[in-house]
């Protein structure tokens, strides 16, 4: 809230500071890789996502306890399974931090149905979800700017496109390629600047408020 | 300060509890993978001191990120455990100076209380402590001694989170309970003789430390009303003052808020304990837990600052002034008691 402070005691400028409505960032607990393939069906539209998230080395700690059951050192595919299958289950409420539409349309945005296809692997130090994020619709990317981000607006997890096999375009129609841009972080600047949106934009579709989140790692898909 | 001032200070608390009033709900504490329970949060952020806040956080981050490659380190060179340590210091210290539901919490209880200073940060610092200890001991029965799953981990974080939140809305709810008493017995017809006026019960105020549990839920900062101004303490029981410190109230607002454990530490504990130097990680969590008390400490000292001076104008002989303290100070309950049921609905609400 502005309570025009400037003129005021210290005292009431750190405590307003204590009372004001404060950032909503929560700091990270959780550091993920992503890459993504898009996929497209025969008639040139986009027809799921497949993910590949990269977990930072302790929340792959945290997350792999106790499931080594043969106790051989080792973390099979099966041993992980659940732990995948909880997973993908608790992404459901957050929209699997992927949304898909048309930039600078709130319209026309993709719908995913439940993730199919989902496996863990654990490399000895990280570990990597995949799963398939299937369309309930196909979506035409020659529609308008079509454009998929991937990021957690509560800022619980902290995504960042890999640095290699970023994106890939799967059985696209010729002439189609991906670019994508980087998430920026939360600089001052930015964070001023999202301060300025009003606080009913939480109300809005989240698909809305990707596309218009500063924060979002932006995958977009050029059909010439 | 002068009586604008003084204004200002009411006008501030007004404001700050209409703005409590009208928070958005806090986002529900479910885990996006599962496992590991963020910490609640509201996911748009305004306010002039956004940009701090934002500063803050990505501070934090890259403390923690920091964290993982010095565990690494120490397993072949030892020398790494200071750093660690000190990097565990200054994420503890920037977690606290960032929004938290805790803090709130602390300061609210701290005014409405009316804890004396050195109190205050003592508070501030045995909730941090205790907080670390709840991780300690949480990861030592469930990952070392259990082999428990993270899916039971964050269950058992969960149900421990929960008690936490009922234990802060029940102590609200006990201070609501006394400081309206305190409130009706100004007024005439309620109250049994004016001389009640001056409030012993509220006790005396200094103004909030707010102890420290580290709040990591920010989010909930917004509004909570610890007004500075509130506290008068003018005459507050002589026995208070220099009777011994009321261990078994201040262990009550230390255990409701320690209780909650850190998610950073209890992920950086059970890291630590894969990497096998699990000595390390409690190291990690004590700095952690050092930097945070620290940091709440100093917020206690600056409520306890306001409490005071709004005190001595109630002191001075201020009828009005004196009224505003002990309306205050009813808020610092009315504050405590909902955010622990907003809390406790969130976590509720989040599943277990």
């Amino acid at each position: 809230m502005q309570l025009g402070l400037p003129s005021a005691p210290a005292t009431v400028l750190v405590i307003s500071l204590l009372l004001a409505p404060t950032v909503g960032i929560a700091h990270p607990h959780v550091w993920v890789d992503s890459r993504s393939d898009i996929l497209f069906n025969d008639a040139g539209s986009i027809s799921g996502i497949r993910h590949a998230w990269t977990f930072d080395e302790m929340f792959s700690a945290y997350a792999i306890q106790g499931l080594d059951e043969d106790n051989d050192g080792k973390l099979s595919r099966e041993e992980l399974q659940p732990l995948a299958q909880v997973n993908v289950e608790s992404l459901y409420e957050y929209d699997y931090f992927t949304f898909l539409g048309v930039i600078g349309v709130d319209e026309i945005y993709g719908v995913f149905q439940d993730p199919v296809d989902y496996w863990l692997d654990y490399d000895g130090v990280r570990l990597t979800l995949n799963f398939t994020l299937p369309l309930t619709e196909p979506f035409d990317p020659k529609q308008g700017e079509t454009a998929i981000e991937v990021y957690d607006p509560t800022y619980f997890i902290d995504f960042q496109l890999a640095e290699t096999d970023t994106v890939m375009l799967v059985n696209a129609p010729r002439g189609c390629a991906p670019q994508f841009e980087r998430a920026e972080g939360f600089d001052p600047a930015t964070a001023a600047m999202l301060a300025q949106i009003p606080p009913d934009v939480t109300d809005l579709p989240p698909e809305i408020l990707g596309l218009t989140e500063i924060n979002a790692n932006t995958i977009r898909v050029i059909c010439g | 300060m002068t009586r604008t001032d003084h204004r200002r200070l009411i006008v501030a608390i007004v404001l700050t509890a209409v703005a409590m009033a009208l928070a958005p709900e806090i986002a529900s504490a479910a885990s996006p993978f599962g496992v590991a329970r963020p910490e609640a949060s509201v996911a748009v952020q305004s306010g002039p001191l956004a940009g701090m806040f934002a500063w803050i956080a990505a501070k934090q981050s890259a403390f923690y990120q920091g964290l993982s490659g010095l565990v690494t380190a120490f397993k072949t060179d030892g020398t790494a455990a200071w750093a660690l340590i000190g990097l565990s210091f200054l994420y503890g210290l920037f977690h606290a100076a960032g929004p938290g539901h805790g803090k709130v919490v602390i300061t609210s209880y701290l005014v409405a209380t009316g804890e004396t200073l050195r109190r205050g940060v003592v508070l501030a610092f045995m909730s941090a402590f205790a907080q670390a200890m709840t991780a300690i001991a949480l990861v030592t029965v469930m990952t070392v001694l259990l082999s428990a799953t993270s899916f039971a981990m964050t269950r058992a974080t969960g149900l421990v989170e929960i008690a936490s939140y009922a234990l802060i809305a029940l102590i609200g709810a006990a201070l609501v309970y006394r400081k309206g008493a305190a409130l009706l017995a100004r007024v005439p017809v309620f109250g049994p003789q004016t001389a009640a006026a001056g409030g012993p019960a509220h006790g005396h105020v200094h103004v909030g430390q707010a102890h420290g549990h580290h709040h990591h839920d920010h989010a909930v900062a917004r509004g909570h009303v610890h007004g500075p101004d509130c506290g008068h303490s003018h005459g507050p029981d002589p026995a208070d003052l220099t009777g011994p410190f009321s261990l078994s109230r201040a262990w009550t607002a230390v255990l409701a808020v320690g209780l909650r454990p850190c998610s950073g530490a209890i992920i950086v504990l059970v890291f630590a304990f894969a990497q096998g130097v699990y000595g390390i990680g409690i190291a990690a969590a004590l700095a952690m837990a050092a930097g945070t008390g620290m940091a709440v400490g100093l917020l206690a000292g600056i409520a306890v600052g306001a409490h005071g001076f709004a005190a001595r104008m109630a002191d001075s002989g201020n009828g009005w002034a004196a009224a505003g303290l002990q309306a205050a100070e009813f808020l610092a309950a009315l504050a405590v008691f909902g955010f622990g049921l907003l809390l406790l609905g969130g976590a509720l609400q989040g599943g277990i």
